[in-house]
């Protein structure tokens, strides 16, 4: 009896504990909700850029960051039609359009937003819609000249040992690429008392385009997505290279690694913690990714094992082709921050919005406080000394301390070089690229005469206004889309067996392979092919 | 006919009291369990979260046809009745081992430290126990690979998830390995519950421990096993995908996809809602059958039942 | 405790088979565990080379610190333990209750009320129809949409009910005779001999809620004030899992090093949600693991 009078007690304490917390606190500040489909913990309600935002706009944030399935988050707001005041929903801020959730913009931006109007001046064609209104901004508008990276963005990366033992060969082909690497762990059977691994790859869930995509950048392309639109006569023409000689040759060779041993047996069937633990022991001498798959990686190499940091390369099937893997820095316009039919004041929405954009707020949120958090040396250059940039080494405090990310991410807001030069990014800084790279990293820059990786490659396309096809979604319920997640169950199933089975089974596994996903893209092709020719109309 | 009724109506006014106890329960399970249902429509629908419910397109039993005319539906079913069954009977057959172990530890405090521990794989999620069973396959150091290379059984490790025909197998391991300490409380709190005096009758006649086992333990949990049974058959389509998803890759897939991967993949992750419902409404249809068809199969045996 | 003196082979042969099973058990059962705990106190981007197996290699209380930071973390547990007590005492009990209700074999309702409940395992009306329905009952932003709807699990009714079907039904009939009411029965007679059984349904809900997120996600994510602890770590992992995300689409924390890993994140969360369950978990055991010593009823 005297227990459960102790629990009776401690629900009565606890029911009451909640309910006090539910009781408003806040000054006379104009609220504003936002939905936003990043992941952050809470706000916690004061911080250094952030102080000084509600100060200037009066305005505080309630800030809903998402958590579980973002797509089950997008179904139930749209069915009860019960919206925040602003929102963004990444690739499914076009459902909100199609069910009437948000308000055009444009007349908002011409009357209250002068900096949405000026910065985001080059992206507003590409952000009307079909019915002639702008309903959200990306996040990232780029107003002037594009900033250089330190890592381009995709690569075949190979191990700087194996560059050092060749001295610092250049790489074009992937028949040179993997010769290489053959030699060298031919030669070097064991890092560490483990065995070498000449070449691994990732396949686990959605990272597989790492390895997917791999026939698109050897034919000299950027990542476009699932196709890739070809210049023929002055038009771009989707084309497959799932099916492609290229794609062909590809898995032929690493089918050929395979059975050589070059190549990680388990590639296939790990995961990305086990890709991850592979890559970071030193003992890979090269893998194909998206540079910041591997990051994570790459930064433990760099402290611990720098002779095996990754390069990378723009490597094409023949070197002969003219390879454009560079990206051609792009806005996407596809998804972006909206102000919603719900919101009671959508003028103190865009007005804020017009805030974040403004060129001071931006090197507020990016760089900080003038002398405290960063220096401009007598050109007008920004620069940070060793104790500031170690500062901003601190992820945790950027985020919480300093509060960058809560006005930054999935707001809207700028990129590339401002109007004076100065990279909007810290670590895009022109001078500081080579200056902050660690010594291994200058050693390789140094070895090939560039001052940043992205030296190592061509320049980007010039023209193609579509860029990037990947951005474009198919339509709900469509042939289209249906097809695109058969031909996603198509590869997971054929490639593994294209590269893990012996090398006199490939012709027929080729065949079975090309034989199923055949079918699989007429609907997707014409899809794109619309989208694109739109996009070139009206961009 | 009419007396029968009498006879209802006389019965229920007699059971008043039992009456009275049971229908905030029965008006409660409408309203939170059964009102919802009308969303079962949405499968006849075209269905768009963004307009009103009887403005949007019917198309009849379009996604059904689709539903039944998928390439890989059939493919889908049988893994995931394959799998159900195998998880089901192993994990039971494990649980029931363990909890009969259980009872004839005579040391109280290492009986109940090995239930403790038993029952902590439960709380580690799937993503983290995914690591787990894959480091411990791994050609690359795995543990099971250099015990058996350590033993001289294989001469060369073995590539245990990328063999199709070991995957099924596996779920059913490392499912036992996750749920035999929690499942098998359930089977702690039957034997809890016989009497001492039917032990010690039987060792008075010269019954072994093997035989109170086989003739006093055994039967007492029958009951719950076989209720355990007929509920979880019902369950079979609908096994979480989780750990399947997490363990599976290409080199297997055609043994490691289930019904609730097909649907999350073509339904929900498409936002085709109308799909989504339909499997749903198939999955359930499904279920509703085995449960009722193995609640008749006990009943015909005399067993205890469901219903 | 009666035994015979001398232990005959079989004796000898089944305690052999149940200590090395069990044994066995315990190697499989508490290397995983352990392993987290060691890769929850070691370094986050250390975790990523591997090799992590009882021991931390570079000890750190940094992913509890991160995990453990604000207040509002803890008011999110109180959350979850007010949800956790109040569905598992009032569920519990209500459960018993309609369980002895079904269980009387003479109930005229008691088919259609065991039908009606049995089916609602199978059946489920789908995301947005619920949603619908606790948006009308006035229970999305509101604490008790995680109580309300799961007080009463089918599961856990067929599993009392069953219990309740092995206890000797002379006991309800001589209570009858004595002339007591239904509700008294139930309550004196029913409830103190389901004990075990309703230990173990009290575990099932407990340790459900406990660890319950889903239900945030869903109805209350904009409040803040109505996170439980699980959901809160949530954030923080689906946080950590974007930072790698986010890079792909150029943000600006793409080039910083983050000592916070998703790797290490899930494993400190584990033990955080796990401790203090696994705490409370012997205190319920003794209802059930009490070996022959408890006095059961069943004959």
């Amino acid at each position: 009896m005297k227990k459960g009078f102790s629990i009776l007690i401690l629900m009565l304490v606890l029911s009451l504990a909640f309910t006090a917390v539910t009781a408003a606190q806040d000054e006379d500040l104009q609220e504003l909700d936002v939905f936003i489909s990043v992941a952050l913990p809470d706000y916690s309600g004061s911080s250094i850029v952030g102080d000084i935002i509600r100060e200037d706009t009066g305005i505080k944030l309630n800030r809903e960051y998402l958590v579980g399935d973002l797509e089950q988050k997008v179904g139930l707001m749209i069915a009860s039609q019960d919206y925040p005041d602003m929102l963004v929903a990444a690739h499914f801020t076009d459902k909100f359009v199609e069910a009437g959730a948000l308000i055009p913009l444009e007349d908002l931006i011409e009357e209250h937003a002068p900096n949405i109007k000026k910065y985001y001046a080059n992206h507003l064609d590409a952000l009307t819609k079909e019915d002639g209104h702008i309903y959200y901004l990306p996040q990232l508008a780029i107003p002037f000249e594009p900033a250089e990276r330190r890592y381009p963005a995709v690569g075949f990366f190979i191990s700087k040992r194996v560059l050092e033992a060749n001295d610092y060969p250049i790489i074009k082909s992937m028949d040179q690429y993997f010769q290489l690497i053959e030699d060298y762990q031919n030669e070097n059977p064991e890092y560490n008392e483990q065995n070498t691994i000449g070449y691994t790859t990732l396949f686990d869930s959605w990272r597989r385009f790492a390895t997917t995509n791999g026939p698109m950048h050897l034919m000299g392309y950027p990542n476009e997505g699932g196709f890739v639109p070809v210049k023929e006569g002055g038009e771009y023409v989707v084309r497959p290279y799932y099916g492609s000689n290229v794609e062909k040759y590809y898995y032929g060779k690493l089918n050929e690694m395979y059975n050589k041993g070059v190549m990680d047996q388990e590639a296939f069937v790990s995961n990305f913690d086990q890709y991850l633990e592979k890559l970071s022991s030193g003992r890979v001498l090269g893998t194909h990714n998206q540079y910041w798959q591997i990051q994570q990686a790459q930064e433990v190499l760099i402290d611990e094992h720098p002779d095996n940091i990754m390069i990378p390369f723009p490597v094409t099937y023949d070197p002969i082709v003219e390879e454009h893997v560079r990206e051609k820095p792009y806005v996407q316009t596809t998804q972006g921050m909206g102000i919603t039919v719900d919101a009671e004041d959508p003028v103190a929405a865009i007005k804020y919005l017009d805030y974040l954009v403004k060129e001071e707020t931006q090197h507020l949120l990016q760089w900080g406080i003038e002398g405290e958090h960063y220096q401009v040396d007598e050109d007008g250059m920004f620069y940070r000394t060793e104790e500031q940039l170690a500062m901003f080494q601190d992820p945790a405090w950027v985020r919480d301390e300093f509060g960058r990310h809560y006005y930054y991410n999935a707001f809207p807001s700028l990129t590339g070089l401002d109007s004076n030069g100065n990279s909007y990014m810290p670590i895009r800084q022109p001078s500081a690229i080579y200056a902050n790279s660690s010594d291994a990293e200058k050693e390789v820059m140094d070895a090939y005469g560039v001052k940043s990786f992205t030296g190592l490659y061509n320049k980007p396309f010039e023209d193609r206004k579509y860029f990037p096809l990947w951005t474009i979604t198919l339509p709900t319920n469509s042939e289209a889309q249906i097809e695109s997640t058969r031909m996603t169950d198509a590869l997971v199933q054929h490639i593994p067996t294209l590269v893990m089975d012996s090398t006199d089974k490939f012709e027929t596994n080729w065949d079975a392979y090309t034989e199923q996903i055949n079918g699989l893209m007429d609907a997707q092709i014409e899809e794109y092919q619309k989208q694109i020719d739109w996009r070139m109309e009206n961009w | 006919m009419k007396r029968s009724e009498n006879t209802f109506w006389q019965k229920l006014w007699k059971q008043k009291a039992l009456v009275l106890m049971s229908l905030p329960f029965i008006i409660y399970v409408i309203i939170f369990k059964y009102i919802p249902l009308w969303g079962w429509l949405m499968a006849f629908q075209n269905y768009w979260p963004g307009q009103s419910f009887f403005n949007q397109t019917w198309v009849g039993l379009e996604n059904f046809r689709l539903l039944l005319t998928d390439p890989i539906f059939y493919d889908v079913l049988r893994n995931t009745l394959a799998m159900s069954l195998i998880k089901l009977i192993s994990g039971m057959f494990f649980s029931i081992i363990l909890a009969l172990a259980l009872n004839e530890v005579r040391w109280t405090k290492f009986k109940k430290l090995t239930q403790t521990i038993s029952y902590l794989p439960h709380f580690i999620s799937w993503v983290v126990g995914a690591n787990l069973v894959m480091n411990a396959l791994s050609t690359d150091g795995g543990i099971i690979n250099e015990v058996l290379m350590g033993l001289n059984i294989i001469d060369s490790p073995i590539m245990f998830m990328g063999m199709p025909e070991l995957f099924w197998g596996i779920i059913g391991a490392s499912h036992v390995w996750k749920t035999v300490g929690f499942g098998a409380i359930l089977y702690l709190a039957s034997i809890v519950s016989i009497s001492p005096s039917l032990y010690e009758a039987a060792v008075i006649d010269g019954a072994s421990r093997l035989q109170r086992i086989r003739y006093i333990t055994l039967p007492a949990l029958k009951p719950v096993i076989i209720i355990l049974l007929i509920i979880n058959v019902g369950r079979l389509m609908n096994m979480g995908f989780e750990q399947i998803y997490l363990l599976s890759n290409g080199r297997v897939i055609e043994y490691s996809r289930i019904f609730r991967i097909f649907e999350l993949d073509y339904g929900l992750k498409m936002m085709r809602y109308s799909f989504a419902t339909t499997a749903g409404i198939f999955r359930s249809l499904v279920s509703v059958v085995l449960v009722f068809s193995a609640n008749k199969i006990a009943k015909m045996m005399g067993e205890e039942r469901l219903i | 405790m009666l035994r015979s003196k001398k232990r005959s082979l079989e004796d000898i042969l089944l305690d052999v088979f149940i200590y090395t099973f069990l044994f066995l058990l315990i190697a499989i059962t508490l290397y995983p565990f352990l392993n987290t705990l060691a890769v929850s106190l070691n370094e986050g981007m250390d975790s990523i080379k591997g090799g992590i197996y009882l021991w931390p290699r570079e000890f750190t209380t940094f992913n509890y610190q991160s995990l453990l930071t604000d207040s509002q973390i803890f008011h999110a547990a109180g959350v979850s333990l007010a949800r956790t007590v109040l569905t598992t005492v009032f569920g519990t009990f209500l459960t018993a209750m309609l369980a002895y209700v079904i269980s009387r074999r003479d109930f005229v309702l008691r088919k259609f009320i065991t039908f009606i409940y049995v089916l609602t395992m199978y059946v489920q009306g789908g995301l947005i129809p619920t949603y619908f329905l606790y948006q009308r009952l006035g229970l999305t932003n509101n604490f008790w949409v995680y109580v309300l709807p799961g007080l009463v699990a089918a599961f856990n009714l067929i599993i009392v009910r069953t219990y309740i079907n092995g206890l000797p039904e002379s006991l309800i009939e001589s209570a009858k005779i004595d002339g007591a009411s239904e509700f008294t029965i139930f309550l004196k007679i029913i409830l103190p001999l389901s004990k075990p059984v309703l230990a173990t349904i009290a575990i099932f809900t407990a340790v459900y809620h406990w660890s319950a997120w889903w239900d945030v996600f869903l109805y209350n994510s904009s409040n803040p004030a109505l996170s439980t602890l699980q959901y809160e770590l949530m954030k923080v992992l689906a946080s950590a899992n974007s930072m790698s995300g986010s890079m792909q689409q150029g943000l600006a924390n793409a080039a910083q090093s983050s000592q916070i890993t998703p790797r290490a994140i899930r494993a400190t969360m584990t033990i955080i949600v796990t401790v203090p369950i696994a705490v409370i978990y012997p205190f319920l055991q003794k209802y059930f693991v009490h070996g022959l010593t408890l006095g059961g009823v069943k004959e």
